[in-house]
């Protein structure tokens, strides 16, 4: 039921029963709030949200965080008294203050930074000595601490106890002298921990990780979906010069709400790290650079049956079965192509690859599954092996008899989780291709290597355990000579078969829709940046 | 002498033991409303026109009527013993004095609002008190006043002492109910308000100790006969803690409506060695400072208190003499509100400490001259604004002493020190 409620003189028809700071927000009217947050709820200790309320006996103050809107309701959120509550709130909480902003790893994204700007921007009257705290206590392997920069905001208390299910922060002592600390001898532990940084308004809870990164100012910002696990969390990728410096969760409610696990936050240190950045092929039994038309060109001869192949170059041993491999961190297109590549080939066989071991779940986001896209290698009905270390071992029986026949070997995208199961596959090819960002140990077996593309360099969907297909965008150049998956794979099948090949994406998109009945009638070109669950389409 | 009410027996042979209470007429009224609906009891105690005598004067009965009437969850009581605010002992001497008093009215309470299990938050430094109290409990279970079936109706009641650890913040209705299940206390952002949420997110009454004990005269004697006591809008009799300069500091029961330096006067002997009064504090050290004159001009109740621009609080009656400097006063004062704010909103918080810190300075002839407007200025950005009104006790006294006796803080910040070095302190805290 809409309800009619007037703010700074503006009447405006909204939802019954929302959060005055919420509904503020959704008509433009920005309310200043410290410790309120939409994923936490109200607390009601900052006093930064106040409002005035028109009221029989006149204007009272309300904190917008804890009034429910009713139906008549009248509200003042720009009189000069709110703007003085506000100042004034701002002053007591930089009185003792250190102020040391420059060194600050909040500095550029910190509320009380910015609120100054907007609300306050007078000097402060104080004239004693600033309180000193204790500062830069480590609380664990992800988190620290600095008890001056802390606006008690207990933001980060209530996620630990709240959403991350176990009590590990608190505030001691009280009034002036009250402190943030962790239970005496204890540290902070939680999977979920580094939410509390971007939680925190300030930088009083800072990542070990990202501690002096990098300024926040120089970084962009792009939209992007974890690929830890199964859940697939949406993020934002925050970069620089190429680097990503550090992932923060996204707001997506069907997902993940406004947090991510710390282990999905960590894993970007691959797209930094050991990247492939040219293209090889196997001269006299080394591997040599390349172009990437040689590269592409030796591909071919593999794939193509055998004797097509050129004496002592890579695909000199080309003969007999091939046998596609594809990483189950794959986009839905690079899956989508491969299936066409195979159905191309006569000799081939796709498989999908389960090959990153499981890892923690519980029931807050982590998923046992470590790899982002395993429903729509379901949905698009290809066959699965289990090369999982500790996996069930399912795969290597149905591999087993391409294997001792010997075959070609074409690998796209494994570029961390490298099993033996996965080194044995490979050994046992008589060519192995791969195409893979980054460098493993599969590269020393590879005859030929075509430097693909992270989660952070590339666009495509991918669908989470729960059937909500998400987009990946392009965050970062691609390095060096890398080439697009989909790309690489899209030749290949113009060399073969031109009709079969693709414009760009949006057409490789469309014939999903077309070609995949589990696809038909979605729109995959029409994926937001929070996604959609399969079901909730129209189908047609 | 004045009308006693609570006091009647503070001054017979054991008048804490059960056998003194009921030979005086003790659990009449508990034997009297069995059966009555609870309703019933609730508007007489409306009619009575009883207000929490814990400082904020709410009307008790309407109170009472917040907490719902068709819950299945179960409603508690939290007897509020923990009077924290400086110049208060009002309560101290009913546990101490005539605790059966305090029990019968928390039976009255519970019978009337259907709760079956009442919270005795006593300040953890009343131990004397505390075995008092826990003896009269036991006493009243040993004679069924308390427990199941309590004589022989189908009432049920259970009584727990709850023992604070020396926070002033757990007089505040939700910290003290923080503290009760365990938890740091400090304040809840209201609504929602106890009656609908609190002890254990259950429906709970918050009453004062006197408020409860006065409940016994009103059942007994009927809502009228303590109407017709007082004034019309400040019914029945309180307990005023006299202290500071005065010769004879005590708890006095009046019936409101004494002019204030008379009762003083009158009830405590006049200021201490016959020394000129320079002001009084009416109502615990929350509330503003009076002149002199203006406490020579107002009488003691709710209603002239607060057109006289202070407050009736917790009727701890705090004498200055000429003898006192103010600018120590309000050192004191602030330092203890500064110790004392539980530290979640920042105004209060940060508000407190600034104020003690500048009180300080200037107290010990640091202070500078612009730090008197700074104290005035910051304390209406400390007023209204914050959980609790804690931050409010701390600066509302403040701007009254600065206002009302400015020219001794600029004598202060002239001299560079205090021109009563060695005055005596109130309160005694250092």
């Amino acid at each position: 039921m809409s309800i009619s409620i007037k703010i700074d003189g503006k009447t405006y028809d909204v939802p019954e029963g929302g959060r005055l700071i919420d509904v503020c927000h959704d008509v433009g009217i920005e309310i200043p709030h410290f410790c309120y947050h939409p994923g936490l709820g109200p607390d009601g200790n900052c006093r930064m949200c106040q409002v005035e309320l028109i009221t029989g006996r006149g204007p009272i103050l309300a904190i917008s965080c804890k009034t429910t809107v009713t139906d008549g309701m009248e509200v003042v959120t720009s009189s000069e008294r709110i703007k003085q509550v506000r100042a004034s709130v701002e002053e007591f909480l930089l009185l003792d203050h250190p102020l040391d902003c420059p060194i600050c790893d909040k500095a550029g994204e910190c509320t009380l930074q910015d609120y100054y700007y907007e609300y306050d921007l007078q000097d402060s009257r104080m004239k004693f000595p600033r309180e000193k705290k204790r500062k830069a206590i480590v609380l664990g392997e992800t988190l620290v601490l600095d008890q001056e920069r802390c606006i008690l905001c207990n933001r980060c208390v209530r996620f630990l106890s709240d959403i991350a299910g176990k009590e590990e922060l608190f505030i001691a002592g009280r009034g002036h002298e009250s402190y943030l600390t962790t239970f005496p001898g204890r540290e902070v532990t939680s999977p979920y921990s580094l939410n509390t940084v971007d939680l925190c308004p300030v930088g009083a809870l800072t990542s070990r990780d990202f501690r002096f990164s990098s300024p926040t100012w120089f970084l962009s910002r792009s939209p992007s979906v974890c690929n830890t696990c199964s859940r697939g969390c949406n993020i934002e990728i925050d970069h620089k010069s190429g680097k990503i410096h550090r992932l923060r969760p996204r707001h997506n409610e069907s997902v993940n709400s406004y947090w991510m696990c710390d282990e999905g936050r960590l894993n970007y240190k691959f797209v930094n790290e050991n990247r492939l950045k040219e293209f090889k092929v196997t001269r006299g039994g080394k591997k040599v650079a390349a172009s990437s038309e040689t590269a592409v060109r030796e591909i071919l001869s593999a794939l193509r049956p055998a004797g097509s192949g050129t004496p002592g170059s890579s695909s000199e041993a080309a003969a007999g079965e091939i046998l596609i491999l594809a990483s189950l961190t794959c986009t839905i297109e690079e899956l989508f192509l491969l299936k066409k590549l195979n159905g191309i080939l006569t000799a081939a066989n796709l498989y999908a690859v389960r090959h990153v071991p499981d890892g923690e779940e519980d029931n807050i986001l982590r998923k046992a599954d470590r790899h982002p896209n395993l429903k729509s290698a379901e949905l698009l009905e290809l066959s699965i092996v289990d090369l999982r270390e500790d996996g069930a071992g399912t795969g290597m029986s149905d591999i087993e008899g391409i294997l001792s026949r010997g075959c070609t070997l074409l690998c796209v995208g494994f570029n961390y989780g490298i099993s033996k199961a996965l080194l044995d596959v490979f050994s046992r090819a008589r060519t192995a291709i791969i195409a893979a960002a980054c460098e493993t140990p599969l590269m020393d077996k590879a005859t030929i290597v075509v430097p693909a593309l992270t989660f952070s360099e590339k666009e495509g969907l991918v669908i989470n355990f729960q059937g909500h297909i998400q987009r990946l965008h392009t965050a970062l150049a691609p390095q060096g000579e890398s080439m697009n998956e989909w790309k690489l794979v899209n030749n290949l099948i113009s060399m073969l078969d031109a009709s079969k090949s693709f414009e760009n994406i949006t057409e490789v998109r469309r014939a999903v829709r077309e070609e995949e009945s589990a696809f038909a009638g979605v729109d995959l070109n029409a994926i937001g940046l929070t996604g959609v669950r399969i079901e909730s389409l129209p189908i047609g | 002498m004045s009308k006693k009410i609570l006091s009647a027996n503070f001054d017979l042979p054991d008048s804490h033991a059960l056998r003194v209470y009921e030979e005086t007429g003790g659990y009449r009224a508990i034997r009297k409303i069995l059966g009555t609906p609870g309703d019933e009891i609730i508007e007489e105690v409306k009619k009575s026109g009883l207000r929490g005598r814990g400082g904020a004067g709410f009307p008790a009965g309407v109170k009472w009527g917040f907490v719902p009437k068709d819950t299945d969850q179960p409603k508690y009581l939290c007897v509020n013993a923990d009077e924290g605010e400086p110049g208060t002992f009002k309560d101290r001497q009913i546990m101490e004095q005539n605790p059966h008093m305090l029990i019968e009215g928390i039976l009255i309470c519970s019978y009337a609002v259907g709760i079956e299990r009442a919270y005795v938050y006593v300040r953890g430094e009343y131990v004397f008190q505390i075995q008092r109290l826990a003896a009269a409990i036991a006493e009243a279970y040993g004679s069924g006043y308390l427990g199941k079936n309590i004589l022989g109706s189908d009432f049920n009641l259970d009584v727990v002492i709850h023992r604070g650890a020396g926070a002033y913040i757990c007089g505040e209705e939700t910290g003290l109910i923080e503290s009760l299940e365990g938890k740091k206390g400090q304040p809840r952002a209201k609504p929602p308000f106890p009656a609908v949420v609190g002890a254990f997110g259950c429906p709970t009454v918050v009453n004062n100790v006197e408020t409860l004990s006065s409940l016994p005269f009103i059942i007994n004697e009927g809502a009228s006969a303590y109407a017709a006591i007082g004034t019309a809008k400040s019914t029945g009799t309180m307990l005023f803690s006299v202290s500071g300069m005065v010769e004879k500091p005590g708890v006095y029961e009046e019936a409101f409506g004494v002019n204030l330096v008379e009762f003083i006067e009158e009830r405590a002997g006049g200021v201490l060695g016959g020394k000129a009064l320079k002001a009084v504090i009416p109502g615990g050290s929350s509330a503003p400072i009076l002149t002199a004159d203006e406490a020579r001009n107002t009488v003691l109740d709710y209603e002239a208190l607060a057109e006289a621009g202070s407050m009736l609080g917790s009727g701890a009656i705090i004498v200055l003499s000429e003898d006192v400097c103010i600018v120590k006063a309000l050192q004191v004062i602030t330092r203890f509100y500064s110790h004392e704010s539980c530290g979640q909103c920042p105004p209060c918080r940060h508000g407190t400490y600034w104020l003690a810190r500048i009180a300080d300075r200037i107290e010990n002839g640091r202070g500078e001259p612009d730090d008197i407007d700074l104290l005035l200025s910051i304390c209406p950005e400390m007023m209204g604004r914050t959980i609790c009104v804690l931050c409010d006790a701390a600066a509302m006294p403040t701007e009254s002493y600065v206002k009302k006796f400015r020219e001794e803080f600029e004598e202060h910040i002239r001299l560079k020190k205090c021109p009563m070095d060695g005055a005596p302190r109130l309160l005694g805290i250092e």
